[in-house]
């Protein structure tokens, strides 16, 4: 399996290589493509700002360092949707990156998909998690529109994803999640936009009144079982969000390495799956957090290229981790 | 115009006898005083039987039987509303659509999730794929103001959808999809809709703002260790039941005269305050919806 990090600067992609990825995304943000469609119009789903490159040449400049370390290096253009008036740009930028020797494409609309592999047929696309390829008969429609790379949406659990890869075509790749940031809700159906004030749903002030169904003037109210009060769950639902969604407020783990949501003690079974990568979220990050990102997913994937059993190498993860009381919450596991 | 009353399940059928009955989550005698007074007199002609949201919720193949009896007896064309699935729930899927195609061959289904319309395209060629409203990805965004709003004719980025493009166009004419369906954005619809190449229908008086399989109802009253996670297949469905008002007393998202947020079962929304209503509405009218889906209870 290989560490895919996020790269957003010429400037991380050798420390980020020499930490132990053998893959490298990242997004570009052109000057040019903010001049024609506006601000508001992204190309992909960061921004522009730390996240994305700034220009093509920048990406050039990685890409032929990432191939000298033959490591590859894929390009975000995973909004869920574009509209027809940014398809002639879309299609010249497809041009420019592939020539410039990117090495798949990440996206998540099905048109734009259909529409590369037509104009560019050699391209390799990765579906996005974005698309929300849920199960085995998306991973078939994806497989139909030319997809070489399946990047399975967070949460599938071990069991789900054992099914859908069993149930699949041997020529494709899967990408899983395996360290930082979660998403409360299905990343691809959800209808707001972080640009407009940051996460709707990380937003730790909502305030939630219960309101009981009532027919015909009748309570049908039922109270679980255990006696837990509905604001207990509020209380403990913000406590997920802080340690899993919002990554502990950004702080590290004793050992430097990032906290929050993390597949670590899954590496045994995800290699039994076959998956062929490991995907570390942020490309905002610092290059201090994608670095210690990648350096506790390399030594965890050394304890299991070494031979150490699966318990064993449960908890030596957590050692690394540092937090061993946090992981026992189960709040930051990607595959509970 | 034609009218469709949703129900998500078999247990809510009582409706089909009094469409306008009380609602937990919807003031209904409201609702229908608008769409009366844009749109002229309600007279349901179809039926929506399921949700689009948990697949924990996906109805028996007998409730399904049982609701299909019910809307043919009323005299009321029939459309299944199905959910976006994971594998746990792709076979349960697919019994339905085998019980479905069985009993009513050309009946139409909504589609949530690309996995689905490929297995209706592959197994069930008779039965009538809609696009559902979570495939459209036009933002719902409570947070959509000034600048990003709709200005009359001319369409704003936010107004539009990728389903318009050529290449959506000719891949959904390829699965057969003619119907894709829409909620009321804050932005408005699209002033130029019809142009888009499909029928379309509208939901109200609820919009889908945000959906997922972590279901905070569904963690109510259960352990620590097995709250918030998604391999946990039993529900007791609390959502049933209950139902949340939402507030946000930081202002990140703001009050609004034109709609309440509420969240039901796993999804939030935001339900639509009557002017609002009305211009939705209005709007539908203009560019060309033809199918509006009263849906009181989402899920």
């Amino acid at each position: 399996m290989k560490i895919l990090a996020p790269v957003s600067s010429l400037s991380e992609a050798l420390p980020l290589i020499e930490s132990g990825a053998r893959e490298l995304y990242c997004g570009l943000s052109p000057a040019a493509w903010g001049k024609e469609h506006g601000e508001n119009i992204w190309l992909n789903r960061r921004g522009p700002g730390k996240a994305n490159l700034a220009d093509s040449e920048e990406l050039e400049k990685i890409v032929a360092l990432a191939h000298r370390k033959e490591t590859k290096v894929f390009l975000t253009m995973n909004q869920p949707g574009y509209v027809k008036a940014l398809y002639p740009d879309l299609i010249s930028f497809v041009r420019d990156t592939l020539s410039i020797g990117v090495d798949a494409l990440i996206m998540a609309d099905p048109g734009l998909i259909r529409r590369v592999k037509e104009k560019e047929p050699a391209a390799v696309i990765h579906v996005s998690s974005l698309a929300s390829v849920l199960n085995s008969s998306s991973i078939g429609f994806f497989r139909s529109l030319g997809a070489q790379r399946i990047i399975f949406p967070r949460y599938l659990d071990l069991q789900v994803l054992h099914k859908m890869i069993e149930a699949s075509e041997r020529d494709l790749e899967f990408e899983v999640f395996i360290l930082n940031d979660g998403c409360v809700f299905e990343e691809g159906f959800c209808h707001v936009s972080h640009a407009f004030g940051g996460a709707f749903c990380h937003n730790p002030a909502w305030s939630y009144k219960l309101r009981e169904i009532s027919a015909g003037g009748n309570k049908v109210s039922r109270l679980p079982a255990g006696g837990e009060t509905f604001q207990q769950n509020v209380d403990e639902y913000k406590r997920w969000l802080w340690l899993g969604i919002k990554n502990f407020g950004g702080f590290p783990g004793p050992g430097g390495y990032p906290l929050g949501m993390c597949g670590l003690c899954a590496l045994p079974a995800l290699q039994a799956l076959g998956i062929a990568s490991l995907k570390i979220v942020g490309r905002e990050a610092s290059l201090r957090k994608k670095a210690a990102g990648v350096k506790l997913v390399r030594k965890t994937l050394d304890l299991l290229e070494a031979g150490c059993s699966e318990s064993e190498l449960r908890e030596r993860a957590k050692e690394l981790k540092g937090v061993p009381g946090l992981c026992r919450s189960g709040y930051m596991c990607y595959y509970r | 115009m034609e009218w469709a009353l949703a129900i998500p399940q078999g247990i809510n059928l009582k409706r089909l006898d009094d469409p306008w009955a009380e609602s937990a989550l919807t003031p209904v005698a409201h609702v229908r005083a608008v769409m009366e007074k844009v749109l002229g007199p309600v007279r349901f002609s179809r039926l929506y039987f399921g949700q689009e949201f948990c697949e924990k919720a996906l109805p028996a193949a007998g409730e399904l039987e049982e609701v299909l009896a019910a809307a043919h007896a009323a005299g009321l064309a029939f459309t299944l509303v199905t959910p976006y699935v994971t594998e746990t729930a792709l076979a349960r899927s697919e019994e339905l659509l085998e019980r479905l195609v069985r009993l009513a061959p050309r009946a139409e289904v909504v589609v949530n999730d690309w996995g689905l319309l490929y297995l209706l395209s592959r197994k069930f060629p008779t039965l009538v794929p809609v696009l559902g409203r979570l495939m459209n990805k036009i933002l719902r965004d409570p947070r959509l103001s000034g600048y990003r709003l709709g200005k009359g004719e001319v369409s704003t980025p936010f107004q539009m959808s990728y389903l318009a493009g050529p290449a959506m166009q000719t891949l959904l004419e390829e699965f057969k999809v003619r119907r894709i369906e829409l909620d009321y954005p804050p932005q408005g619809l699209d002033p130029h809709l019809p142009d888009w190449g499909y029928r379309s229908s509208l939901y109200v008086p609820l919009a889908v703002i945000t959906t997922g399989r972590i279901c905070l109802m569904n963690a109510w009253g259960m352990e620590k260790e097995e709250k918030f996670k998604t391999s946990r297949q039993a529900c007791d469905r609390k959502c049933r039941f209950y139902w949340l008002e939402m507030s946000d007393p930081s202002g990140q998202v703001r009050k609004s005269r034109d709609w309440r947020i509420v969240q039901k079962g796993n999804t939030v929304f935001y339900l639509q305050r009557e002017d609002f209503l009305a211009k939705g509405l209005e709007e539908a009218a203009r560019t060309g919806v033809n199918r509006i889906v009263f849906q009181p209870e989402p899920i």
